[in-house]
Order: structure tokens, then sequence, then C-alpha cells
């Protein structure tokens, strides 16, 4: 195995407190390593826009203007169907790829974004008394001998992967890179240990990585040098930054675990064509993780869901108001699916969340802890007391992966 | 010695530029205070931007357009020049703003517009009204800096960027007029983003049938965008044929149905709510003091607003008094678009520059007026200190060293902080082996990148 920059940094800079209570036990990085990669679609995903019901005798009567003909959509069973713009979801759904739910929470029960976020992200129901995020307590624990086991695909690290030992982020940049002579004496400069310190540190990794994706044929950044070009926004768009991330998780000694973030799933108005463009992102991402991964595509998991479900009714503005149950996809190699998981009970009033929203079926938790302990290899007590903390309501979900 | 005028420049102010250390060293708390009287506002590079009604103007002038029926040639280039217009004055109030952050003499009132900016963030994720962000800094935010909070809610709320911007514009009562028609109904979003992230915050005691009663009540609340030749275009109008008849109950109380009256009642009982003091006090601590505020710092700042009734200029001196504030340099990390402006102000942005200066804080992670989410940007280190974030600091840093004329970055730095200036980072300016690294090092030390 090839000394990488990330191993290399691990052994002359790790701090104290990681080399003593984590004892390195050599993670062999391979191909075939498990890759998982979490997928927030940030406002609140209209569930039943992106998997109808159009057989459902009140869908058309609840949704006047938003109701898709069956027609229109993309077959799944008797019940469900996928939007139009979910062709790359449908096509792994009929391979066996894919595994949708339907009704899907987290145990939070009101209806703010920012607290169904942050309690989401934290992983916690209890989220005063969290500070740290349910991915960065995985990537610490699972990789204790590696710096730069999660990246987050974007200018900054979501809450999921905060406090995480080994959590990088990554995005394009179109400013001319600073040069290394300067950043080699910026180390110096900042207190070894600081923040400052580790963060460069964490960006220094990434940005070798992304060389190294460079080298082997990908084309990570991808942004033009802004200074000659002038004014362009670079931030890259969701299926850029989800080949960068197969780039990224594709290599033998990457990371292994990416987080992206697509925004606007918030459809209070006219819900119909931004939902169209936003549902795309989210095909088109998913085909570019397919695309980008390569061989590594097979031991991969990817997990979309949003922090909450919307109104079964539309609204008076076309459009749906914040709910409680939702769809979430669970899309990869590694994953056995065709089947939509759901606790069908209809769509009449009494069969409503506070006669409104898609009952919360299933809990988030019991997914994730799938996705831990049957994909990525975690133990079983390790995931219950040290990554879902008070989640005994929420046991494991079988059957979603080959094991 | 702790040198207090250094620590007042980038504690309350946007950092300091060349000379104001000395010239402040007398009295660095008056300095503070001097500005907090409305008529010192100096806002010279943004009192020229468009007003609200002129961005509304091109808004209408865009969908005049995309309306028509035949899309030929001759209307696409109209439909991509009226694009164009838009977002010129977009980039430029971002100019605009970023050139009064930098020049500016009250930059204490100049920290306290952002402050409130966020509070009331409007994005221009929503593209079409990009143009009026701008002009609701400017005179929503800005010209009600001084008042009482409960003034700037209503300018806030009341102002028409805001109101298309959490979707109220169309909300309708179901047994209003307009609502009698088919497919025409309630949208929540906006009360409910007024209680939650404006007044009293997610646990303010309120539940959904609170947020369905208060969307009931702004029912009406919307903007006239007839046509620019009619009395009132642009602005806000009670558009009585969506309200909601009837009286409604909100957080315990009876609201009478007084029409656009109404929901003001509403606004004036949530500006003054304990939950709202606890709530601004919290985020004005955080700002201020640290990103984990100690209780007696809100405490202070909470007893303030409800002794005053939201009193803003007694928030404002109650902070400027706060020992937790005084205390301790460097607690709180730089937002991206705020660390381009202490570097715009300890050496001076060349003129080259402008035509991209708007992007450089995009390009390190925070579009301006462009949050993507309605609670604007984190005011902690959490979200920023990232491996990105760091590096494209860096890039920013050498990309304004290599263009600004020789500067001896030491002399700049005791300039600026005088004894604040830790051993550490003097050490590694004098040791650097040429003129240019000193400075890149300088502005990208921790004293630049920490208030």
């Amino acid at each position: 195995m090839k000394l990488s920059r990330r191993h290399f940094l691990y052994l002359t800079t790790a701090t104290a407190s990681l080399t003593v209570l984590n004892p390195p036990a050599a993670r062999a990085a391979s191909a075939t390593d498990p890759r998982f990669v979490f997928i927030f679609l940030h406002g609140g995903m209209d569930g039943l826009g992106a998997v109808p019901t159009p057989r459902d005798e009140n869908y058309q009567a609840l949704r006047p203007t938003l109701a898709m003909d069956e027609n229109e959509t993309l077959a799944l069973d008797d019940t469900f169907a996928l939007h139009p713009a979910l062709t790359t979801l449908h096509r792994l759904f009929n391979s066996g790829q894919m595994t949708i739910f339907h009704g899907v929470a987290s145990p939070y029960r009101e209806r703010s974004h920012f607290d169904a976020t942050r309690q989401l992200e934290q992983g916690s129901d209890t989220m005063d008394s969290v500070m740290d995020g349910w991915l960065g307590r995985v990537s610490t624990r699972l990789y204790p001998d590696d710096n730069a086991a999660s990246i987050a695909l974007s200018s900054s690290v979501p809450l999921s992967l905060l406090g995480g030992d080994n959590v990088v982020n990554w995005a394009p940049s179109k400013l001319p890179a600073a040069p290394t002579a300067f950043l080699s004496a910026l180390e110096t400069l900042y207190p070894e240990g600081s923040p400052l310190s580790q963060a460069l540190q964490a960006g220094r990794a990434a940005d070798d990585i992304a060389t190294a994706n460079e080298n082997d044929g990908g084309a990570a950044n991808t942004a033009d040098t802004m200074m000659m070009n002038g004014p362009a926004f670079s931030a890259g768009s969701p299926s850029g930054l989800a080949t960068s991330a197969g780039q990224f998780l594709r290599q033998s000694d990457g990371p292994r675990i990416a987080v992206l973030d697509i925004s606007s799933y918030d459809t209070h108005q006219n819900q119909a064509k931004t939902l169209n463009s936003k549902l795309a992102d989210l095909d088109d991402s998913i085909a570019a993780l397919e695309a980008s991964l390569g061989n590594a595509w097979q031991y991969t998991s990817v997990f979309a869901v949003s922090e909450f479900g919307r109104t079964v009714a539309e609204n008076g503005t076309k459009g749906t108001d914040h709910g409680t149950g939702g769809v979430a996809f669970l899309a990869g190699g590694a994953v056995s699916g065709g089947t939509v998981k759901a606790d069908w009970r209809g769509l009449a009033s009494d069969a409503l969340y506070e006669n409104r929203d898609l009952v919360p079926a299933f809990d988030v938790r019991s997914v994730l802890k799938a996705i831990l302990i049957d994909h990525m290899g975690m133990r079983n007590t390790q995931v219950n007391n040290d990554i879902f903390p008070d989640s005994s309501a929420a046991p494991k979900m079988d059957g979603l992966f080959y094991t | 010695m702790f040198d207090m005028a250094a620590h007042a420049l980038s504690r309350y102010g946007l950092g300091a530029r060349p000379g104001d250390r000395l010239d402040i060293q007398i009295d660095p708390q008056g300095w503070v205070t001097d500005q907090l009287a409305a008529s010192a506002d100096d806002s010279a590079a943004v009192d020229d931007r468009p007003t609200t009604k002129e961005a509304i103007t091109k808004i209408y002038a865009l969908k005049a357009l995309e309306a028509e029926k035949s899309m030929g040639k001759d209307v696409l280039d109209q439909v991509r020049e009226a694009r164009n217009v838009l977002n010129e004055t977009f980039l430029g109030d971002i100019t605009a703003r970023l050139e009064q952050g930098f020049t500016t003499t009250t930059p204490v009132n100049e920290r306290l517009v952002r402050f409130w900016g966020n509070h009331f963030s409007i994005s221009a994720e929503n593209a079409l009204i990009s143009p009026a962000i701008g002009a609701f800094e400017r005179d929503v935010i800005r010209s009600n800096l001084n008042g009482s909070f409960y003034d700037l809610l209503l300018a806030a709320e009341s102002h028409p960027a805001m109101i298309v911007y959490l979707n109220n514009e169309q909300s309708t009562g179901p047994n209003s007029t307009a609502g009698s028609r088919r497919n025409r109904g309630l949208n929540e979003n906006f009360a409910r983003e007024i209680m939650e992230l404006h007044t009293v915050g997610v646990n303010g005691g309120y539940d959904q049938a609170d947020v369905t009663s208060f969307a009931k009540i702004l029912t009406g609340w919307s903007v006239n965008f007839r046509s620019p030749d009619i009395a009132g275009f642009g602005e806000f109008e009670f558009d009585k044929s969506r309200h909601e008849p009837g009286a409604q109950w909100v957080m315990g109380k009876s609201y009478a149905d007084t029409g656009e009256v109404q929901a003001k009642s509403v606004l004036q009982n949530l500006a003054r709510h304990p939950a709202t003091a606890r709530f601004i006090a919290t985020k004005l601590a955080r700002h201020f003091v640290s990103d984990t505020p100690p209780e007696s710092a809100i405490a202070k700042i909470e007893a303030v607003f409800l002794d005053t009734e939201g009193d803003l200029p007694s928030l404002y001196r109650a902070i400027a008094e706060l020992p937790e504030v005084w205390a301790e340099a460097g607690t709180k990390f730089r937002l991206p678009e705020d660390y381009l402006i202490a570097l715009g102000r300890a050496v001076g942005i060349p003129d080259t520059y402008k035509a991209y200066l708007h992007s450089i804080p995009a390009e390190m992670g925070q579009r301006t007026y462009a949050a993507s989410r309605p609670n604007g940007w984190a005011d902690s280190a959490n979200d920023w200190l990232t491996g990105f974030g760091i590096l494209r600091r860096a890039d920013v840093a050498a990309a304004v060293t290599s263009v600004t004329s020789d500067i001896d970055g030491y002399g700049l730095m005791r300039d600026l902080y005088g004894d604040n200036l830790s051993r550490r980072t003097q050490n590694a300016l004098l040791d650097a082996p040429h003129p240019r690294l000193t400075l890149a090092l300088a502005l990208a030390s921790p004293e630049l990148m920490y208030y």
C-alpha cells in the first residue's frame, strides 16, 4: 500500500489524545471497502410529489393542480409510482438496486425546518445535550487510523459530520490557489492543535486527494480560475459535486463516507416546476455517483432523505406546507432493493397524521442502523450506544442489504 | 498591556484601518457609543443605490416580457436583457455593501446593520427578488436601526421583498371573497417564519393552530404589482379581497378582524413577548461575545429589552458596556465576508479588483444576500472554520498581497493591533524570508481571522 498523504499526516501530526485513545488498528484500505453517501434534501421534500399514489381516490381530490395522472408517472407497483424526473431511480428500482421508504420520519414531530434538520443530523431526540453529528461519530469510531475518512462536498461541514476526528470538506474553487510555500508557512504560524491548524491540514489533505482524482482520470476541480475569466459563482451543480464525491470514494485509499446537500425543496408556492427541477437534481446526482464510482458502485449505498415531508393536500398557492412523514431513497450496488416499504392506509383524512400529513410509519434511524451494521460493518452495540443513543424504539430494519 | 482600542475596533467594528487605533486610544468605549446616534451613520457607499420601487419596476419589466404569448427572437433577447438588468442591480448592490464595509467611518453601526440584515435574511435564491434585497437592507434595516424592535419588525414584514420571499403575496383566506374561487387558499410559511425566526423563536410557545391562525390574519398582506403607472406600485398593499374574515386566536390572545391592522396587533404583541426578548438577546450575545455566550451576558441584554419594550439604542448601549465583550480578544471567528472586509480596511482593495469583488465572499463559501435558508448565515465557527474555508482565505490573502503595493506587513500589524499582536504571529512575521510572505502571513493570521 502506498503511503498516502492522509496516512502520512496521521503519523506525523495526529493529536495526542487520538493516538492514546484509539491506537491505530491499521485499516487495510481496499478497493472493496463499503462506501456510503448521505444526501440531505434540504427544505422538506414533498414525498407524495416524488412518489405519488395516482390510483388513490383521494389523491386527485386533495391535489387539484398538483396531482399527476398515472400515465405521466413511472410505475413501481399497484399503489406507488415515481415522478417522471426520477428515471435513474426507476431504472435502479427495476434492477433491484433501490428501496423506497414511504412515510419515513425522525422522532421530531413539529414543523420547523431548522429543528427538524438538527434532529436528523445530530441523530438524537435530545438535541440540546448533543453537539456533534451522527456521521461524525461514525467516522471517528469506524476509521480511527484515518485522517480523511469522511468528506463533505461543500464549502462548510454539515452538522451530520460535525465532531468527527477525520472529516474534511472540499468544493471546487475559482480562486487562484495560494502558493504551497505560503501554506507551509501558515502551518507554522497557526498553533499546533488549534482549530485553525487542524482546518488547514484537513483542507490540504482533501486537496491532495483531489489531485489524486485528477491523476486518476477524474476532473475534480472543474472550475476555471476566476481572475482572468471574470466573475462567476463556482458553487458547483449538485450532480457536479456528486461526480467529485464518486471520484473521492472510488480511490482505493480515499474517504469512505461522503455527504452531499441539495437545497430548495421547500415548495410552498407553484411547486410543480420547482419540484421537477429539484428531483432532476437528485436523479442526476445519483446517476453521477453511479458513473464516477465505477467498480466501487457495487460496494456503495446512497441514502437520500429530507428533514420532513409536506402536507398531503396542496395549499392555497399551488404548493404544500410543512408536514411530517416523508419519502427516502436507498440506492446502490450493495442494496437489496426493488420494493417500496410502506404502511399504507390511503389518504382519507382520518388516515393522515393530524389529519394533514403522511403518517410517520418508519423511524429514519431504523434504516440508518441497517446501513451502519449490515453495510458498513459496525457492531450493533456500538451503533445503539454511541451513534443513536435513546433509540430503542427504532430497531434496525432487516433485509435491506445482501449480507 | 491589553490594548482596548485595538480590541474595540475588532470586537465592535469591522476591523481597524491604519491609524484608527491611535485615533481612538483615549476613549475606546466612547468611540463605540458615539456612533449609536442615527445622525452619525456614514452610509455614503450605498446611498445612491436603486430604491425598492426602482427594483420592482425592473422585476415587473421582466415578468411582463415572460408573459408574452409568442416568444420570438426579439422577445427572447429582451428577456435576456431584462434578466441582465436584474443581475447587474443585484451584483452592484453587493459591491456597494462591500465598499460600504471597507470605507465607512461608523463601523459599529455597520455591524448592527449586518446583524439585523442577517436576522431578517432575504435570499437571492429567489432570483426574482434579488434586485430588491439591497434596497431592503438600506430602507428597512438601516433606516430603522435606532428605533424600537417593533418598528424594525413591522418595516421588515411589510416590505415587498420579504412578503414575496416568504410566499405571502398570494396567500388567501379560505372564506375571503377571493378564496371562494377554486384553488385559492392559505400559505402558512410567512406566519411560521415570523414566529420561529424573527420573534419568539421555535420554543416560544406556539403550536400548529397558532401558525394557521396567524397565517389567516396575514392574508391580504401583499404587494402592488399591477402596473408602474398605478399609484402605490411596488409598495406594500393590503388586499382586502384575500383577507380571511373574523377574529382569530394566536398564542392565547384573541384578535378581532380589523383588516390590515389585525396582523399589526399580532406583530406588536410578538415584538414585546418575553420569548422574543430572550431570543434576540441570545443572538446578540452570540454575535458579540462568543459562540456559546454566558448566561450573564444574555440576561443583561434580555433585561434591557424587557424594561424598554425593545428600544434598540438601549440594547446597543447595554452591549457596549458588557464586560464579557471587553474581557477577551479573538473568541469569534469572522464570517467570510467579514474577513474580506477586515482585509479591505487593513490594506485597501485596489479598484482593479472592483469588477469581481462581489464574487469573493461567494468563493469563500458565503454568497452575499443569498443564504440558502431563511434563518440566514450561522453565527458560529463550526460552520465556517473548515478546510475549504481556511484554504480559500489563504487564497484571498495571497491574491490581495499580490496586488497591493509594498506594505510592511509587520509594521501594519503593529499599527492595527499594538500590544494585542500575539508573540507567535510577531515572530512568524519577523522570520518570514521576504516581504510578500510577511504580508500574506499577516493577512491570514489568527488576528485577522478572529475578532
